[in-house]
């Protein structure tokens, strides 16, 4: 007997993805096995997902092993729906309210709500299905309203079958909970110059804002030693000596800072530096790595020395380019797509004469890539405006190009975003005429248009559907052809793009903000080194010293400015202390000798 | 009736080297506690020390643990200071003598009520407060090392500040006693020789190899027996020393206590090693000591502080080398002989002093009624600023009883250093007026112009020494070398001594007189940054 239809309605309310399941139902996936007792068991890639025996027997050893006291104030989520088995067990002891069932995989779940009587899904039961990992977590943190403590249950099955995704969303919800009381350290390592250094402070800003601690290692200032040293030889060979020397230093500055500050993570952003040795350092001391990759894999190809040495590779390619990483020794890939920082890429109010200045029909603001130039010669009759460097000065498009074909700055670039009816997004590329057929990553220009709340027509990209829901929230175009009837179509109706471009916003807000990224990427690495903890974990607040002090009244006035601001590390004491006036307080003095004992155990290297 | 707590949170050798000035305090206490405040681990080794009446650990791995940024620097660590502090304020100290250098026990002495410190302390705004003359010196040490020519021993004991007198021996704990009498029972009624064959750098310490020949050498030219001491890291080199020799070699290395090594030290007729904690405790045991100072050792600063113990130091340029301890080819370590040593070594357990030798430079530890360890023997070119200074520091002491303020420091300096020099012309002036006497002309009963004088001038500044034993080769010795060459010789000397006190000179005129840096705020508020330094 097939049991959807009559499940679908029973959960339906409160389950937005459950209607998704509708359509995902397959009779021939999973395999369904016989147990022993009758039960019917799934099995995927040959492994089932509850015992051959009797799945009802394991699943209450399952609820006896948890050992779970139960606590009302506690929202329980469980890693994987399986056959329910293991959820009916649980649901003896929880009642459905305070559970959410996560399951990576739809086709599972439909199986699951087709093959199992509905007096199994009791109502209020919640469900997220199908999403990724980040997107699970957000979903959890609708459901968990009432700010309840969250404790992940594990699967060991459905673990066992996508044990990268449950130990994303674990280490996800285990970073949140550090977040209020002062995170991660998280030293992150700058390029010297190029496109991922806007990236950097936007990940820096991201990590602050959700309540890490993220210091900027800025190698900006090195930039002119770079030059330098692409001025002072031509020689090839001498050149890359002395890059790989640069490199070197770089490094090992990065080493010198984590240790020092006592970082828990080193996140180098694509073109930082990154040596084997200095990662391997960084392992020593305690300190786990990773690098965001927000470069095509396809076109630079640094990635293959360093990929596998960090503990956590973030890309923004799946498929062809995760074969290549895995061939390369880099076994866990990750995929973690470029964001939009709505602090910056905001709707804005323009004035009259800044319409003037930065609006037209099109624009398109970038760099003047090979296909781009191609292109947009075709798009010459209408009123289109070309922002960025890199055009050709004499070519067909030179009367279009803006302000002598200057670097815009972020802020202006926001205008136009604005002030454009359509932003034309035709994503780069060196090889092909116009829109690249292989095209699959999406670039920061993506989000960025869509956070300002702006219409744009982009290029079909591979991995677009999965970011933006194409026709309304994003409208593509795959030709030149395609693009100017696009243009004329939504030119003529400035509701429907205004409609488009606010959904495209709420989408980023929803989805797509650092935040989400850097959320999930420091969840991605908690997931992986379950014993991965802040260093300043467990850091004190000036409210609980008080508490603790009691009677002391030394320590409650030294405590009484801190209040509010959250964990107390030794050395904020101390500098506090050390600018105040007057004699020390014994509680004073006692807090400065430890900081200088601390000063004095780095300065030996026992620390 | 006075307490004190001396705050030495020092390793082996330096708490060892702070004895004799506990022996002072103990004195100067008049029936008073003496409390003594030290690591952990040497806690043993502090509670040898007969006038010590209360040893006070100090944790530092709790303390190191509780700072690590756990959060536990407000329970631990702030729970383990109050306990500290309370444990102190028992003892109701009158007077605190910090020995440390590191900031943060200059807060614990912020901490610690007492009417007085000597040493570093904390000033009320925060500062660094550094009490006494002798302290301000010891912390200008660091950038003037190779100029320093007082002994570590007696630095402490100056920055104790109470009168000098005899120091007490370590006292041997029974049972440790009992130890060393059944290790050492195979060797009954031989000379024993202990070796001490590590220390805390590689550099510093001596080849293996080279201890071997040592060995070998006393074992073949004497009836001595060996025993190789070190801790359980230097076992591998040690087993290089000693196999092979059979019963006359015992090595203990990592086999016995620090308590425990210091009572088998204390049964041994002679004791060779390097600048470590052992030879200091060697030394206070009153045993013949024979130090090798290698690298960046020098046994200007730490020589065993007996009389007669003997410092070899290898004859190369570059000895002592810098703090950096970053030397890749350290030829000092071939420049010492093992021949010397065991001649040397044989020459000391036979109670005869032995002769200087050309392979290196010999040192003899001197201390006479109660004044400061003095190096006799040869002496290097290098040694001319510590021998510079060591006259200096005693003049200026001689006449104004104390160290005066930096500003009046300074004036004095230059006065003595013009001074000096004029006393260098002079002398070279007679110097060559006296080498001019043909030696054909010299008749039998010549009298040498300056034979009176040079002594008296040296006794004074034994640092013109290099220039008179130059004139001395020649006026003496029948040199074949022409009358110009010898002159030639003496002027450089001359010139030579003329530009260090130039150099001198103008550091005192800069307003920085480099053994007394007057940057450091002085315990009388004094800034010399903001001073009439004319």
């Amino acid at each position: 007997m097939n049991y959807l239809e009559e499940n679908l309605k029973r959960i339906a309310i409160g389950n937005p993805d459950i209607e998704l399941l509708r359509n995902r139902y397959r009779p021939d996936y999973p395999e369904i096995k016989t147990a022993k007792d009758g039960s019917p068991v799934p099995v995927i890639n040959k492994k089932s997902l509850h015992s051959s025996y009797n799945p009802a027997s394991e699943a209450q050893k399952w609820v006896q092993n948890l050992g779970i006291e139960f606590n009302k104030d506690t929202l329980y989520v469980i890693g994987g729906l399986g056959f329910t088995y293991h959820l009916s067990e649980l649901l003896k002891i929880v009642p459905a309210e305070q559970l959410v069932v996560i399951e990576k995989d739809t086709a599972l779940a439909a199986s699951a709500l087709a093959n199992r009587p509905s007096d199994v899904f009791p109502q209020g039961l919640r469900f997220i299905v199908g999403q990724t990992a980040a997107r699970a977590h957000a979903r959890l943190n609708e459901i968990n309203r009432n700010n309840h403590d969250i404790v992940f249950l594990d699967h060991p099955a459905s673990n066992n079958i996508y044990p990268d995704y449950y130990s994303a969303i674990k280490g996800i919800i285990r970073v949140q909970k550090t977040e209020k009381y002062g995170g991660y350290k998280v030293l992150l390592v700058s390029p010297m110059y190029g496109g991922s250094l806007p990236v950097t402070y936007c990940v820096q800003r991201a990590l602050n804002s959700i309540g890490h601690r993220c210091e900027l290692l800025d190698n900006t200032s090195f930039y002119p030693g770079f030059k330098h040293i692409q001025e002072v030889t031509t020689h090839k060979q001498h050149q890359n000596a002395l890059n790989s020397m640069l490199t070197s230093l770089l490094a090992e500055t990065v080493t010198a800072r984590a240790v020092e500050t006592q970082a828990d993570l080193v996140l180098v952003i694509a073109q930082g530096p990154a040596t084997a040795e200095v990662i391997e350092e960084l392992r020593k001391a305690d300190i786990r790595t990773a690098f965001w990759f927000v470069e095509d894999g396809s076109t630079l190809q640094y990635w293959k020395g360093i990929a596998p040495l960090f503990d956590g590779f973030f890309v923004i390619q799946k498929g062809e380019f995760f074969t290549q990483l895995k061939d390369a020794g880099c076994q866990h890939p990750y995929y973690l797509p470029m964001a939009a920082d709505p602090a910056i890429h905001r709707p804005l109010e323009l004035t009259p004469e800044e319409i003037a200045e930065f609006g037209s029909d099109l624009s398109h603001v970038g760099a003047g890539y090979h296909n781009r130039r191609d292109f947009f010669a075709g798009l010459l009759d209408f009123d289109f405006k070309i922002w960025g460097s890199d055009w050709e000065k004499a070519g067909p498009l030179s009367h279009i190009i803006q302000r002598d074909g200057e670097r815009i700055p972020t802020e202006d670039t926001i205008k136009i975003f604005n002030a454009s009816k359509i932003n034309v997004n035709l994503h780069s590329s060196t090889y092909h005429s116009g829109v690249n057929p292989f095209g699959d990553f999406l670039n920061p220009r993506t989000y960025e248009i869509a956070a300002c709340g702006a219409f744009q027509l982009v290029d079909e990209r591979r991995y677009l559907a999965e970011n933006f829901e194409v026709g309304t929230e994003v409208v593509t175009f795959n030709s030149l052809q395609d693009m100017r009837d696009l243009a004329r179509e939504y030119l003529e109706k400035p509701e429907e793009r205004a409609e488009i471009a606010a959904a495209s916003r709420q989408r980023v807000l929803k989805e797509h903000t650092f935040e989400h990224r850097l959320r999930e990427l420091m969840g991605v690495i908690a997931g992986r080194y379950p014993e991965w903890k802040p260093k300043g974990g467990g850091l004190p607040t000036a409210e609980e010293l008080i508490r603790a002090a009691g009677e002391d009244s030394e320590m409650v006035a030294v405590m009484e400015r801190f209040i509010g601001k959250g964990p107390l590390t030794l050395e904020d004491v101390a500098a506090d202390i050390e600018k105040g006036e007057g004699e020390f307080t014994r509680t004073e003095a006692m807090i400065l000798l430890l900081n200088e004992f601390r000063r004095w155990g780095l300065e030996k290297g026992v620390m | 009736m006075r307490n004190s707590l001396v705050i030495a949170l020092l390793r082996l050798g330096d708490l060892v080297q702070s004895f004799p000035a506990i022996s002072d305090l103990s004195r100067a206490a008049d029936g008073g506690e003496v409390a003594l405040m030290v690591q952990q681990d040497l806690v043993p080794i502090a509670r040898m020390h007969p006038g010590v009446t209360q040893v006070i650990p100090f944790d530092g791995d709790t303390l190191l643990n509780a700072t690590r940024a756990k959060g536990e620097w407000s329970r631990q660590g702030l729970t383990y200071v109050n306990e500290l502090c309370d444990l102190v304020d028992e003892l109701n100290p009158d007077l605190i003598v910090n020995l440390t250098h590191t900031a943060f026990s200059a807060n614990l002495c912020s901490i610690i009520k007492a009417e007085e410190v000597r040493g570093r302390s904390l000033a009320k705004d925060g500062g660094t407060q550094l009490n006494g003359d002798w302290t301000r010196y010891f912390f200008t040490l660091m950038s003037s090392r190779s100029s320093n020519p007082v002994n570590l021993v007696d630095l402490f004991r100056e920055i104790a500040g109470v009168n000098k007198g005899p120091y007490d021996k370590p006292v041997i704990p029974p049972d440790a006693s009992r130890f060393a009498a059944q290790i050492l029972q195979p060797l009954a009624d031989k000379p024993i020789i202990v070796l001490g064959i590590g220390s805390n750098h590689p550099l510093r310490s001596w080849d293996s190899n080279l201890w071997r020949t040592t060995v070998e050498l006393l074992l073949n030219n004497s009836e001595c027996s060996v025993i190789v001491i070190g801790s359980a890291g230097d076992r591998e080199a040690s087993n290089i020393v000693s196999d092979g020799w059979g019963e006359r070699c015992l090595n203990i290395c990592g086999e016995t206590d620090l308590v425990q090594l210091a009572a088998v030290i204390d049964r041994c007729d002679l004791f060779i090693g390097h600048d470590t904690g052992p030879m200091h405790i060697a030394a206070m045991l009153d045993k013949p000591c024979l130090g090798i100072y290698l690298a960046m050792a020098s046994a200007w600063e730490t020589a065993p502080y007996r009389n007669g113990a003997v410092s070899i130091e290898p004859n190369v340029d570059c000895h002592p080398c810098s703090e950096q301890g970053d030397c890749t080819d350290p030829i000092c370590h071939q420049a010492i002989s093992p021949f010397s040593i065991a001649d040397i070594a044989l020459n000391m357990l036979n109670g005869v002093v032995p002769d200087q030798r050309d392979d290196c430079t010999m040192r003899v530890s001197r201390q006479k009624d109660g004044g400061r360890l003095r190096l006799e023997g040869s002496i290097k070119a290098s040694d001319q600023n510590r021998l510079i200074w060591f006259d200096l520091i005693d003049v200026v002491l001689e006449r104004n009883n104390r160290f005066p303020k930096p500003v009046q420091c300074t004036a004095i300096w230059r006065h003595e250093l013009t001074q000096l020099k004029s006393e260098v012309l002079q002398l070279v002036h007679k110097m060559i007026g006296g080498l001019q006497i043909p030696y054909n002309n010299r008749s039998n009963d010549f009298h040498d112009p300056l034979a009176v004088e040079i002594p008296a001038l040296i006794a004074r500044y034994p640092g013109l020494r290099l220039l008179f034993d130059l004139y001395r080769l020649d006026t003496i010795c029948h040199e074949t070398q022409g009358i110009e060459v010898r002159i030639e010789n003496i002027v450089k000397a001359q010139e030579k001594l003329l530009r260090r006190i130039a150099n001198l000179q103008k550091i005192s005129e800069q307003g920085r007189v480099s053994m007394l840096d007057t940057s450091i705020q002085t315990a009388d508020g004094f800034n010399a940054s903001k001073s009439e330094i004319t």
